[in-house]
């Protein structure tokens, strides 16, 4: 039977961070949890591109053997990075900071094939995922992958191009249907102008800008674009749009539309202070209320990490650990479009939800694994990018179970405490007769059998 | 939404043990009538699949990757790419439709927002995450997974629903196989009464899974082709398609798909192969179901998410355009050959193909004259036109 803190603790981190880390289960105190939870090592980028500068001519100057090479090196970097990510998150302990990060992917959803690009918006996601909400958009929105990712180069004063403005306020701030189309047009005017160097910084093109007079949001001025980020903050609709999406991941997949408000209305009164809402997230009480607990399914990511966390996994090469991201549909720096991922239960269909009730046993076990994931069609496109798919039957994965063994073995009873830490619900037991099927062997091997099979079971699906 | 009831094969098809028609002399359910959707990945080139070849701007804009007259399989003012016999002779038997200039309003040039819009059947504008055979599913009543199965390891959008998922196989008995080792299904059955609305909500998922499978597996049995398909996976995944429909299998929808048609760079040799192994494909698969008097039960659906430009590139290939073709084959076409005309290459959207006909209109007929289905409900916030080529 856990004790209360026992559930706190254990509820905080599969959802404020990736899960308990295996090292940290003996904490059972709250206040101490919360303390780890909220540490924030000095900011450090994450740096995996080598390429500098990239030339507005370097690709149409180029042979066509060239231009091969230099995509090859493009690729090739952004899998790097992808998985250099991946491998923060699995051995971060600025938990929660890094778990916000994560989230603020899928929020600013964002693809580009400039891996300095790319690099630079994941650190900006990551240094200022607590900052102000108003600190973290601007920031993301002058970033050169988004700028280019939603077309804002080719928003002039004489040509405005309103995809923009358009994306900003429906998938970013506002949602649809709490702006006109006028709005739209006016933000686009007001954006124009908003570029990057080759070198990816923000610069402003004072040629291309429109300064002349806009009306937004029944607001008339001579408005630039952080007038336009100003006046969208100004709506409280803002806050309710953040807040819901905050709801969904990391509260439940059903929504409250009452508590959402609720929260919102907090959200916007603090100035949209992120770490503030959160720290109030986590110290109340009805955030550890029994109908919250194991309410989410997880995401592809928060399934990966905690494996490869808990286990020190080593993945033999690159292209095992995005081929698994590209089969359960969520690869890092890949969202399939602007609006991210839907997360929740359009993770589960017949076939993901098998991979994913296997995914324990192919990483951890060697298990066969002879599902291919979908071909794109696109020949500039991800399987590009993913280099080749992992096409053989068995992944070549090494773990670490030495820990683990030294954790339970030799326990009287073991299986009550492995069930509490590696299932998310409360008071759970595992199904009595199915272990004496399943789990085999004495000693180590009695261990491990029954992590796999606790592993395999949908319960470890939820968080 | 709501729930519409429409006609549905009897309970006899509903149980494990379904036998087919040649095997009980008894009085059958209505007989089941399957869509195939074969999706073209990568941008199909209608251009080149059928050649306006009496519109001289097509030689002058497709100066290296034009096709000659005189390789064409010509029919009437069209000729197909020579390497879609098969093709060509569905179109003389009066097998083949085909409809030009499909496409929609402000289309994206972009694979993914392409496909997901043609999945999903949406406006270029809205973001949904189910797709049009998800949601055919979840209108019917006690539908089940296997009632749209995919060729392939993994889902497609088009077959995710709200409430019920089409089931992705690629092999009925390497899933089942997988499944059934006994511990998935032991599993299955030990959530049963689970209180945990999301674990519920999985065991159940799994369970339906598990019950599929055993359902496809049984019925793939059946009958195993004996028709020599060409060695492709394409030709694999159409028979596999086949043997289910020949089997009797409940299934409604098959979905499989072909890429390699992005053809940006060297597009003559690339085209030619994809074509190939296409035509070759569909070839056997219409001739496995013509020697079992399936043909005129199953309707066939041919699309790409959209066509190309119509300009060749300085690659010798073609980009991303916006309308392209839909073919359309089975036995029981009412309308057959070209529904419409072909492009007017006088007549372009900035360099493109100009669309005519929104592609829900063709899923909306589908829906409503072959399914018997409400399209309204099943593809929102879009004026169903219904078109008449069943």
């Amino acid at each position: 039977m856990e004790g209360k803190d026992q559930v706190k603790v254990k509820h905080l981190f599969n959802r404020m961070a990736f899960g308990l880390p295996m090292e940290q289960s003996e904490l059972t105190s709250y206040g101490e949890a919360f303390k780890m939870i909220r540490l924030e090592k000095a900011f450090s980028p994450l740096k995996v591109t080598t390429a500098g500068k990239v030339l507005k001519t370097e690709l149409i100057n180029l042979s066509a053997e060239e231009r091969k090479k230099l995509l090859k090196g493009r690729h090739e970097e952004l899998r790097s990075l992808n998985v250099a990510w991946i491998n923060l998150l699995a051995g971060t302990d600025s938990y929660l900071k890094e778990k916000l990060a994560f989230f603020w992917h899928g929020h600013f959803a964002c693809r580009n094939g400039i891996p300095l690009y790319m690099e630079d918006y994941v650190n900006i996601l990551r240094r200022d995922s607590l900052s102000d909400f108003k600190t973290l958009l601007t920031g993301v929105i002058k970033s050169a992958a988004m700028l280019q990712f939603l077309n804002n180069q080719q928003n002039r004063k004489s040509h405005p191009n309103e995809n923009f403005a358009r994306e900003l306020m429906e998938l970013f701030t506002l949602g649809r249907g709490n702006y006109s189309e006028m709005d739209v047009k006016e933000a686009a005017r007001a954006f124009t102008g908003w570029g990057f160097n080759e070198s990816g910084e923000f610069e402003f093109r004072e040629r291309q800008h429109d300064f002349g007079e806009k009306i937004f949001l029944g607001e008339k001025g001579n408005f630039n674009g952080d007038d336009i980020i100003r006046i969208i903050l100004k709506q409280k609709q803002c806050a309710v749009f953040i807040c819901t999406k905050f709801w969904k991941s990391f509260i439940s997949d059903e929504m409250d539309s009452e508590a959402i408000k609720r929260m919102a209305e907090a959200y916007y009164k603090s100035g949209y202070k992120t770490d503030e809402l959160f720290n109030s997230i986590m110290n109340s009480d009805w955030f550890y209320e029994v109908k919250y607990i194991g309410a989410r399914i997880k995401s592809p990511i928060e399934l990966i990490v905690p494996l490869m966390r808990d286990f020190h996994l080593e993945f033999t090469s690159d292209t095992q650990l995005l081929t698994i991201q590209r089969i359960l549909g969520q690869i890092l720096l890949f969202p399939p479009n602007v609006a991210g991922w839907s997360g929740g239960r359009n993770w589960i269909d017949s076939s993901s939800l098998v991979y994913r009730l296997k995914l324990a046993r192919i990483l951890l076990a060697n298990e066969a694994d002879l599902i291919q994931p979908k071909d794109d069609g696109d020949v500039n496109g991800f399987a590009k990018m993913t280099g080749s798919v992992f096409k053989q039957d068995r992944m070549k994965v090494i773990s670490d179970w030495k820990y683990i063994y030294n954790k339970f073995d030799g326990l009287p009873d073991p299986i009550p405490v492995v069930a509490s830490h590696v299932i998310a619900l409360n008071n759970w037991a595992p199904d009595a007769e199915l272990l004496s099927k399943y789990k085999v062997g004495q000693g180590t091997e009695g261990i491990k059998s029954l992590i796999l099979h606790l592993m395999s079971l949908p319960e470890y699906q939820l968080c | 939404m709501n729930r519409r009831k429409f006609l549905q094969t009897s309970a006899l098809a509903s149980t494990a043990l379904f036998l087919p028609r040649f095997l009980k002399g008894q009085t059958l359910p209505e007989t089941n009538k399957p869509l195939v959707v074969i999706q073209l990945t990568g941008g199909n080139d209608a251009l080149n699949m059928l050649v306006p070849f009496r519109d001289d701007n097509y030689y002058r804009l497709r100066p290296t990757i034009g096709i000659n007259k005189s390789d064409l399989l010509v029919t009437g003012d069209a000729g197909f790419h020579p390497a879609l016999s098969g093709l060509y002779r569905l179109m003389d038997e009066g097998n083949l439709a085909i409809i030009n200039n499909i496409g929609y309003p402000e289309p994206d040039r972009s694979h993914f927002r392409a496909m997901d819009i043609w999945q999903s059947a949406s406006g270029s504008g809205s973001f949904i995450n189910t797709g049009w055979i998800g949601r055919f599913l979840d209108q019917m009543e006690n539908s089940k997974s296997h009632f749209a199965i995919e060729a392939d390891d993994t889902l497609s959008l088009a077959l995710k629903g709200d409430l019920r998922n089409g089931l992705a196989v690629k092999n009925p008995e390497r899933l089942f196989r997988n499944l059934s080792e006994g511990y998935f299904s032991d599993i299955a059955g030990s959530g049963k009464g689970h209180t945990h609305h999301q674990a519920s909500y999985l065991y159940k998922t799994l369970s339906e899974t598990v019950e599929s499978a055993d359902y496809i597996y049984k019925t793939s049995h059946i009958y195993k082709s004996g028709e020599k398909y060409p060695d492709t996976e394409f030709s694999k995944n159409l028979k596999t398609i086949s043997e289910l429909i020949i089997s009797g299998s409940e299934t409604k929808i098959y979905y499989a798909s072909l890429s390699g048609f992005d053809t940006h760079i060297q597009q003559k040799p690339r085209q030619e192969q994809v074509l190939k192994t296409l035509d070759e494909g569909l070839a056997a698969f219409a001739s496995d179901l013509k020697s079992n008097k399936k043909f005129e039960d199953v309707l066939i659906l041919i699309f790409s998410e959209f066509g190309r430009r119509v300009e060749q590139n300085a690659s010798n290939g073609t980009d991303h355009g916006k309308a392209g073709v839909v073919l359309l084959a089975g036995g029981s076409l009412k309308k057959k050959g070209m529904i419409n005309s072909i492009p007017d290459l006088s007549q372009l959207d900035d360099g493109d193909l100009k669309y005519q006909t929104d592609f829900r209109n063709i899923y909306a007929t589908i829906l409503k004259k072959w399914f018997h289905a409400n399209p309204d409900v099943i593809i929102p916030g879009f004026k169903n036109e219904l078109m008449n080529f069943i």
